[in-house]
């Protein structure tokens, strides 16, 4: 076994979480503004403390969620695109596959996150 | 409880609760990571039969092979999440 591909996740996963967290953030903020609609001051009433704590689950969550997400697109795009196993290294074809898989899934998710941020909101798209 | 790290640090107690917090998501983030690798290379290479309940060679060097693919489809996948923005 090759050692110097083991310690790839770690490093590469701070990253990744690190960019879906920070593009997880614009849209939780604003579900936390429209849910701010929704109960006046919900926020704003609590201790600077609480505030802390609330953000550090918030963040946690965060992390979480984009672990469990990176795992799944891992499981999805391997099992779409990865069928033989003659060899134990992905093949051009195989590799281009899971490119676009994850890069699909990705904007999927993004699509689907938008339109669930609008239900959430309240405002129906108007189509 | 003493709280001083070998590092010549001083590590608050946020500061481990927020390490020990960073270590759970670390195994969780493994296990399951190990449980969808366990399943995918069952469902893609163990034949569904099941007259013997020993692996044959195939199946032995299928999933030797598997591991490996999967491993490498994480490695990708994590460097196209790190590397562009994801697309909008």
């Amino acid at each position: 076994m090759d050692q110097e591909r083991r310690p790839q996740p770690p490093a590469s996963l701070r990253a990744a979480v690190a960019a879906l967290a920070e593009c997880k953030l614009k849209s939780s903020s604003e579900g936390m503004d429209a849910r701010k609609g929704m109960e006046p001051g919900d926020l704003d009433n609590l201790s600077e403390a609480d505030k802390l704590r609330m953000v550090t689950m918030i963040d946690q969550l965060q992390v979480r969620d984009s672990l469990r997400m990176y795992n799944s697109l891992v499981e999805k795009c391997f099992g779409q695109c990865i069928d033989n196993f003659r060899r134990k290294t992905l093949d051009k074809q195989e590799e281009s596959c899971v490119r676009v898989c994850a890069e699909k899934y990705l904007k999927h998710s993004m699509r689907v996150s938008l339109r669930f941020t609008e239900l959430n909101q309240g405002s129906m798209t108007p189509d | 409880m003493s709280t001083k790290q070998g590092f010549g640090q001083t590590a608050t107690p946020k500061d481990v609760e927020e390490m020990v917090g960073m270590a759970q998501q670390e195994m969780e983030y493994r296990v399951e990571l190990f449980n969808k690798l366990t399943q995918s290379c069952f469902d893609k290479c163990i034949e569904k039969k099941f007259k013997d309940s020993e692996l044959n060679l195939g199946e032995n060097s299928c999933v030797d092979r598997c591991v490996h693919k999967y491993w490498q489809v994480t490695a990708m996948i994590g460097q196209l999440l790190s590397s562009g923005r994801p697309p909008m």
